[in-house]
């Protein structure tokens, strides 16, 4: 059974994959404390090091971004990591996981949920970013532009972060997208450079954004309610009052 | 045609996590993959439908 409470997420940057790991790096700071995250990043998103970080850690969930098709997921370097049919796939069983990756939901998606996966989110088509304009490239991080579209794909990951069932992180992701959308046509986006881009690629991004399997699982343990927590507490001081109570009575 | 008007005048530089062929997309190779109609504009094109069918509905 994986660790609740705990997540692998594989952060690759060469070849573009920058972009959305840097995103995703800011989204674990901010859940640092509240769970045991292990990143794996640049170099260390390779796969002997993404096995030992799984086998180490048992985590309820992994995040992948990297280059993909529709039976393989690749990671640093477009190194293959994950194909159908792999061991690595079966390792997945029992895990909630997302591939920010091109096309992975149209064979290896079914195939993660049909050896054991918990839920599968990813993409059905090509996920597309914007990385410049006006010609220019810009840094990952840099601007609204480049983060839009993973502010968009990862609020699973902040959903699921902070407590939210799987079905629930999936509205989330298709609301986000369209809460995107609305910032570059009618918000504070919509007269800057390049902004109907963006509109175009959130479209095409949210279109092919898919999940599979269980709609209802967390990797959050459920913290205990306040209701739970004071009928613990009576419990706890009438079983203390009936030793004490039990140790004092006159026997015999 | 209004994403051809759009790509023409853009000057967005796009990228895309696919493990084949070009990571990296200009407006006019976008433009390019749509007159061939290959699979990458068969996808702008449905996109753009969406976005029209949307603005249809809020008119």
């Amino acid at each position: 059974m994986p660790r609740m409470n705990t997540a692998v997420l594989i952060l690759p940057d060469q070849h573009y994959l920058g972009y959305g790991s840097c995103v995703m790096r800011r989204i674990a700071d901010q859940f640092r404390g509240r769970l045991n995250i292990i990143e794996l990043n640049g170099w260390d998103a390779v796969p002997d090091k993404i096995n030992a970080a799984i086998r180490q850690n048992d985590p309820a969930f992994v995040f992948g971004v990297g280059h993909g098709n529709v039976n393989i997921y690749t990671v640093e370097c477009r190194t293959p990591y994950m194909t159908v049919c792999s061991d690595t796939a079966r390792m997945m069983a029992g895990r909630v996981i997302h591939l920010n990756s091109c096309l992975t939901a149209q064979q290896l998606g079914r195939d993660l949920i049909a050896k054991g996966a918990t839920t599968y989110y990813g993409n059905y088509e090509e996920f597309w970013l914007i990385i410049g304009c006006n010609w220019r490239i810009y840094p990952p991080c840099s601007n609204k532009l480049v983060t839009t579209v993973f502010d968009a794909e990862y609020t699973v990951e902040k959903s699921l972060f902070s407590g939210r069932t799987t079905g629930q992180a999936q509205q989330d992701r298709l609301k986000a997208y369209d809460d995107e959308i609305n910032y570059w046509t009618s918000g504070p986006g919509a007269n800057q450079p390049c902004a109907a881009d963006a509109v175009r690629v959130l479209e095409i991004d949210k279109r092919i954004a898919v999940m599979y399997g269980s709609d209802s699982a967390r990797i959050t343990a459920a913290a205990p309610s306040m209701l739970a927590l004071l009928a613990g507490l009576a419990a706890a001081i009438g079983l203390g009052i009936g030793i004490a109570v039990g140790s004092t009575a006159p026997t015999g | 045609m209004r994403l051809r008007q759009l790509l023409s005048r853009s000057s967005a530089i796009y990228a895309r996590l696919s493990d084949t062929g070009a990571e990296v997309y200009t407006p006019q190779q976008i433009l390019e993959e749509i007159e061939r109609g290959s699979p990458i504009g068969r996808q702008w094109i449905e996109a753009e439908k969406s976005i029209i069918r949307k603005l249809l509905m809020l008119r």
